[in-house]
């Protein structure tokens, strides 16, 4: 067991009043394991990481994380001032884990992800599928426990987001990392991840887990995913159950 | 293609200049035509020749070298010390945000206050010489530099400070490794704005109490109705103000090399 949450609720105090964001919430994650977390627009996903992260405490309730915790956000974050590879030690700079042992990973993850030649460039002269890349390797530096991935691909266009989530995919996969990501797509969702946690509305409770078990000949990836004859009903499913726990409109 | 477009670019750059000193000839020739034909009175206005030969006059005698090096030294001072010590006052702002809602009023108040009206009681508290005039120089500066360095501090990208934290990130570090490098532009762009501020403040500071200086120059002219030594005062502030920036802007050149394109 990687991560656990008990009972946890968190309400932020605005100047509306009281706003219930996370209602209960309970899951546990395994190790390996890939988890996706989809739920309505605002329905306090980001919040939920936030607090697995430690960023926020909660206002009820317990986070037990076994071990350090790795953020990935939407954007990369690269600054734009460090060259790539000073952009990648950046995380065991600050936590002065500048070790022989340790830098000898991020040169073996630049070497193997394709970036070694670029380690002396800057961002801005990298594509942005490269830069989420070196985005990703700057987490994982730091030899975290737990990936949390905050909608990683929603600022990059189609194509290359899918070629970015295979890349990603298959470099969590060869790492081992068990890895929690929040996601709106989900196309993105089920041909990620082992299982998907469905949470309703605001106040956000846990709705649904269901178990992705594609039906597939070749190696999984996000795109021979998409492939699997059990994709669509998966698709479905989860699509009507999102669709229960919309917030009610206003008309 | 490449080499195509920088000739290009260096012709277009050469007739810019060239345009450039065309309208400065024209300026001083009218001006120095004008006062010959009576077309401007030379009493007011004087005239370009007779500043010339004023400033090689003061330059023989080596007095201008006097009043050159205690305004630049005073202007000087009052840059390196009123940005340093504004930039420091900003970053504790920035590192706490009860310290800077606590400020804010007075900051707000003594921003918009004509600090040159501070300007005789600060020389009566700092004294005369020196260090009153750069006190005044560094009244005028200060407060823009904390207000405005301090809004640079407070607009860096939240997810990218949410990234540091993820990383458990000090405070320090915090600022060391992102807050401060990523406005490092900005920062330069206040010293070069503190440049024109500061010898405002000392021009006005030599007005009220000196006996050397630029600003000296400048009223001892006005008051005896010597024009030329006025507008002789007015040239060397225009260049060494220039001069100023010109080593500021290298500063920033050298700085941004160091850490690549990558800005």
């Amino acid at each position: 067991m990687v991560l656990e949450l008990k009972d946890v609720s968190m309400n932020f105090c605005t100047k509306e009043g009281n706003l219930e964001v996370l209602d209960n919430i309970n899951f546990r994650i395994d190790e390996g394991e890939i988890v996706a977390l989809v739920g309505p627009s605002g329905s306090g996903k980001t919040t939920a990481l936030n607090i697995i992260a430690g960023l926020l405490k909660p206002q009820a309730g317990e986070v037990i994380v076994n071990g350090d915790i790795g953020y990935m956000f939407q954007r990369d974050n690269l600054f734009e001032w460090r060259s790539i590879y000073k952009n990648v030690i950046l995380g065991l700079e600050i936590q002065k884990k500048l070790t022989q042992e340790n830098l000898e990973k991020v040169v073996r993850m630049l070497k193997i992800y394709g970036l070694w030649d670029f380690r002396n460039n800057y961002p801005s002269e990298l594509s942005g599928g490269m830069r989420q890349r070196v985005a990703l390797i700057r987490t994982l530096a730091t030899s975290p426990a737990l990936l949390l991935l905050d909608e990683p691909f929603a600022s990059l266009d189609y194509q290359t987001k899918l070629l970015v989530s295979v890349d990603i995919y298959k470099i969590i996969k060869q790492e081992k990392k068990t890895t929690i990501m929040v996601t709106h797509d989900l196309s993105e969702a089920i041909s990620m991840s082992d299982r998907i946690i469905i949470l309703t509305a605001r106040p956000a409770k846990v709705f649904r887990i269901h178990e992705i078990k594609l039906n597939l000949n070749e190696e999984k990836t996000p795109l021979t995913a998409r492939k699997a004859d059990n994709f669509r009903y998966y698709f479905d499913l989860l699509w009507r159950e999102l669709n229960e726990n919309m917030p009610k409109q206003k008309v | 293609m490449k080499t195509c477009l920088s000739k290009k670019y260096k012709i277009e750059r050469l007739k810019l200049v060239l345009s450039q000193l065309g309208i400065f000839a024209f300026i001083l020739a009218f001006w120095e035509i004008g006062a010959r034909i009576g077309l401007l009175d030379p009493f007011f206005f004087s005239r370009p020749s007779k500043i010339l030969l004023l400033l090689i006059n003061y330059i023989k005698s080596n007095e201008i070298f006097k009043h050159i090096y205690i305004s630049v030294l005073e202007t000087t001072l009052g840059i390196i010390i009123g940005s340093t010590v504004g930039i420091i006052i900003s970053t504790l702002l920035w590192a706490s945000e009860r310290l800077a809602k606590l400020f804010d009023p007075f900051l707000v108040i003594l921003n918009a206050l004509p600090k040159t009206a501070l300007a005789p009681i600060l020389i009566i508290w700092a004294g005369t010489g020196v260090t009153g005039i750069v006190v005044v120089a560094i009244s005028i500066l200060i407060i823009v530099t904390i207000i405005s360095t301090y809004n640079y501090f407070i607009n860096v990208d939240p997810e990218q400070i949410k990234m540091m934290q993820s990383f458990r990130a000090t405070k320090l570090q915090t600022f060391t490794k992102l807050v401060f490098p990523s406005n490092l532009v900005n920062i330069i762009g206040v010293v070069k704005i503190n440049i024109g501020l500061a010898w405002v403040g000392v021009i006005v500071g030599e007005f009220l109490v000196s006996r050397a200086g630029i600003g000296y120059l400048i009223m001892y002219g006005g008051q005896i109705f010597r024009l030329d030594l006025v507008m002789m005062g007015v040239v060397i502030l225009c260049f060494f103000a220039y001069i100023m920036y010109e080593i500021v802007h290298m500063i920033e050149k050298k700085l941004l090399k160091k850490r690549g394109k990558g800005i």
